[in-house]
């Protein structure tokens, strides 16, 4: 088969740390090929070369040869991977939300009317052939919406799929490059997705594809290379996959899934939501009620977009929330982040670099921000409060300390944050969490986008957070099978309503079905 | 370090000062008497341009309202005038009156700053511009009986420059004077410069100040964990303004005279351009950068009169010295949003 993309010695360095060291990767017409390994292994690296981003320029671009169609092609820029039809889906959305779906999908490539094409820029734009095209492109990825629809109004699993039809859409595209899609995305969508990337390879595009879910690539992935520490480790063609020797290659060692135990629980509750109203964006949500026990791991699930976060983000005023919310017997008066705060309820937000860290800021100063009410000892004059200065060197050794005990990867505790891999960034939130050690702590989408390695270190400290200080933990997270391991409840979100709690049977298709809102019918009456 | 890094500003302003001290050698001057001017315009200015610093480390931008806190300054001043108080009790009270003047002005700003979010540095412009007019009503209504503060002629209203020959000038500027051959060091006034410095300096490293340095970088995350931010905004600008009251005095007893009416009109960009050249960002100034920035400014221009003046046509150093100090501006509002406009790819 033809080798359609081929990067030989790749390497490159972010300062004096080595993130690619000789890789040598092929992509064969046609096929999808997986890239797997742990959060910093090299992954983005190796696609932002290919796709000439600019991070890799402004840190010094990198060495090797790459070549396309067996030509060898200089990449410097976005530009240049475009010319030769490459194209790439990141992580992060990147699309107009004024305009409408067929505008971002036909962005640069409109069609234009027939007859004013003399004007060049300035020629009309034929909407109704915009129209026509992008639907094609969107049902290329399987999904069926209005594309006069504006992206504003649509949900962030849609504006996946039309990243992608976007790039599908392009007729000189020869390589598209996935970075995790489907990591917002609940496993009917992910299903969907799936089978048509099997169509658009079959139809000449190569795909190169990435995810931390290992099902997913044997599922779909022709070959699988694996990274680790910025080497390929091996190469597996399909008939040889082993979950098992995947996820060694990965990391190296065995990972140890963490798992609670089974046990009895409090019947007094620690928050109780009575039948309170929370306002999403401009709609309000009615009558939502939710009983929490004191020192449990409650789970909170759905499909995306059915409130599992309102909870947390309505105690800390990201929404607005009313009505009557019992916390430790009292009624709360007021629902922000100040009386929650006060009252020891603490929240890491599922956005996490745009609300759970200070990206600039040093790690030490993320590990103990605001945590002085219960640490006086990182404060150097704790008389004088707010104007006291800090402890540097109690705090350097407690944050090296913690750093080392949830495994997070730095070179020293000032390393700012943005360098840290998506990982090693969560542990840092979770260190927080640690640090300010609340009486509840809500965490939203605490594994997405982390190494199986990585996730197992979160939920084993979140275990051990709720088990040794009896914290009660909060989990809101689309990953269902991470909650039933975890959690001691699991309650289920339908339309921004508890739809149903389950104590304990997990695994009965009775949870399954009401995910998607359906009660199971009782024949035994 | 990358917070002291060198850029275009620092080494237009570093060739320009060196162009300008070897043509010194074709003008009759003597380079100590220079130096011994750079030290007094040093600390003069410097302390306006260290008010600017808490403002900026909270995110709400380069104080272009210094004229409220300047304003503060001037009517403690004024007070301590009415009641004929000379040397340095006259100076600390006018300092403790106009601080308490400025905790005041502050407080209504920070009400103001805080209600337009994001848009600090113009609605900051325009705040001090237009307090100037009010300021210019009290300046000829306020009811002081002092002779040697009113206009000669009439007798009513506050005269637009005020000689503080007979109350404290220059007193700062005389205290612990070290002569060393012809070389004399204000020693007592960098002291009291260097003082006011480790204050700000240590105020940012505690605890309120690293949170306030949190909220320039990440709103949203610093309300998450429990801070009442426009508290803290509002401790910041206060503490800015305060700042610049004592900043006006230091001037005032330096410069001799205390310049009313559309004297502050003019005096926040001077300040603002002294800190962009020592390295300073939209929201990241350290007490470094403003020594440091304002020496190199002050310095500039000390040299470029003499010189101009005799090498090209006289009135030449002013134009230049406006060129620059609102090029810088302009080139750090450019550069900033290239920044911005950068790290979308």
């Amino acid at each position: 088969m033809k080798k359609i993309l081929r990067a030989e010695k790749i390497s490159k360095f972010f300062n004096k740390t080595q993130a690619l060291d000789n890789i040598d990767f092929e992509l064969l017409e046609g096929e999808i090929h997986g890239l797997i390994g742990a959060n910093g292994s090299g992954k983005s690296t190796l696609m932002n070369i290919i796709f000439g981003s600019k991070q890799i320029r402004d840190t010094g671009g990198y060495d090797g040869q790459i070549y396309i169609d067996e030509k060898e092609v200089f990449i410097n820029n976005n530009e240049d991977s475009k010319k030769n039809g490459i194209g790439m889906v990141h992580q992060e959305l990147t699309l107009l939300s004024g305009l409408n779906v067929s505008d971002n999908i036909k962005m640069n490539r409109e069609n234009t009317m027939k007859g004013t094409d003399f004007l060049g820029e300035y020629s009309l734009v034929d909407n109704k052939q915009n129209y026509e095209q992008s639907k094609q492109a969107l049902s290329k990825v399987g999904v069926d919406i209005n594309p006069n629809l504006k992206v504003r109004s649509l949900s962030t699993n849609i504006k996946q799929f039309i990243e992608i039809a976007r790039e599908v859409d392009k007729d000189s595209l020869k390589v598209l490059m996935l970075d995790e899609p489907t990591s917002s995305l609940n496993l009917s969508e992910t299903k969907v997705l799936l089978s048509h990337l099997r169509d658009i390879a079959s139809s000449g595009t190569s795909i190169i594809f990435t995810s931390h879910r290992l099902e997913e690539i044997m599922e779909v992935c022709d070959r699988v290379t694996i990274l680790r520490d910025g080497k390929i480790v091996n190469t597996y063609e399909k008939d040889q996959y082993d979950i098992k020797k995947l996820a060694l290659d990965m990391i190296g060692k065995e990972v140890v899934q963490a798992l609670s135990e089974k046990r009895k629980l409090n019947d007094d509750n620690i928050i109780s939501f009575n039948n309170v109203d929370v306002v999403v964006g401009s709609t309000k949500h009615k009558n939502i009620s939710l009983d929490i026990k004191r020192g449990e791991i409650l789970g909170i699930t759905g499909l995306a977009g059915h409130g599992q976060e309102i909870f947390g983000y309505g105690l800390m005023g990201l929404y607005n929330m009313y009505g009557d919310v019992i916390y430790n017997g009292k009624k709360m008066k007021r629902f922000d982040s100040d009386a929650s705060i006060k009252n020891e309820i603490y929240l890491l937000p599922d956005e996490r670099k745009e609300m759970g860290l200070l990206m600039n800021k040093s790690i030490w100063e993320n590990t103990v921000f605001e945590s002085y009410r219960k640490r006086k000892e990182f404060l150097k004059f704790p008389i004088l409060s707010l104007l006291s200065t800090l402890d540097h060197k109690v705090i350097e050794k407690y944050t090296l300390d913690i750093s080392k005990k949830l495994n997070i990867k730095i070179q020293s505790i000032d390393q700012e944050v943005r360098e840290l891999s998506g990982g090693n960034q969560q542990k840092v939130c979770i260190a927080r969490a640690l640090t300010i050690d609340p009486k509840v702590l809500f965490v939203g989408d605490p594994t997405r986008g982390i190494d199986i390695y990585s996730k197992e270190i979160i939920l084993e400290m979140l275990l051990k957070l709720n088990k040794e200080n009896g914290t009660t933990v909060v989990i809101s997270s689309g990953e269902i099978s991470e909650l039933k391991r975890v959690c001691d409840r699991i309650a289920v979100m339908y339309e921004n309503k508890v739809f149903k709690i389950f104590d304990d049977n997990f695994d009965s298709d009775e949870f399954g079905l009401a995910i998607s809102g359906k009660e199971i019918e009782l024949d035994e009456k | 370090m990358k917070n002291n890094r060198i850029q275009a500003p620092q080494i237009i302003i570093l060739s320009y000062l060196i162009l300008l001290a070897i043509s010194l050698k074709f003008v009759d001057i003597s380079y100590i008497d220079i130096i011994n001017e750079s030290l007094v315009k040093w600390v003069m200015n410097g302390v306006l341009v260290l008010s600017l610093i808490p403002m900026i480390n909270v995110g709400a931008g380069r104080n272009f309202g210094l004229p409220i806190g300047i304003s503060a300054g001037l009517i403690g001043m004024c007070i301590v005038l009415e009641f004929k108080l000379q040397g340095f009790t006259g100076l600390l009270l006018a300092m403790i009156l106009g601080g308490i003047i400025a905790v005041f002005f502050g407080y209504v700003y920070s009400i103001i700053l805080n209600r337009l979010k994001g848009n600090e540095e113009i609605i900051g412009t325009f705040a001090g511009f237009s307090f100037i007019p009010i300021m210019n009503f009290f300046w000829t209504l306020a009811p002081f009986k002092n002779r040697q503060m009113l206009y000669p002629v009439g007798g009513k209203g506050l005269r637009p420059k005020i000689n503080l020959e007979n109350y404290f000038g220059g007193v700062l500027d005389n205290l612990l004077q070290v002569n060393i051959g012809k070389l004399t060091i204000p020693l007592g006034l960098i002291i009291f410069f260097l003082l006011l410095g480790i204050i700000v300096y240590t105020f940012q490293k505690t605890r309120i100040g690293i949170t306030m340095e949190a909220i320039a970088e990440n709103e949203t995350f610093v309300k998450l964990s429990g801070i009442n931010i426009n508290k803290y905004r509002s401790i910041a600008i206060i503490f800015s303004t305060v700042l610049a009251s004592i900043g006006i005095i230091v001037y005032s007893q330096s410069y001799g005279f205390i310049h009313l009416y559309d004297g502050p009109f003019m005096m926040a960009f001077p300040a603002v351009s002294a800190i962009l050249i020592g390295g300073a960002t939209r929201n990241k100034a350290t007490v470094f950068q403003a020594l440091f920035g304002t020496y190199l400014y002050q310095t500039t221009f000390l040299i470029s009169v003499p010189v101009a003046n005799a090498l090209l046509i006289p009135e030449m150093s002013e134009i230049i010295r406006m060129i620059v100090t609102n090029g810088i501006i302009l080139y750090a509002f450019l550069y900033e949003r290239r920044v911005k406009v950068d790290e979308k790819v």
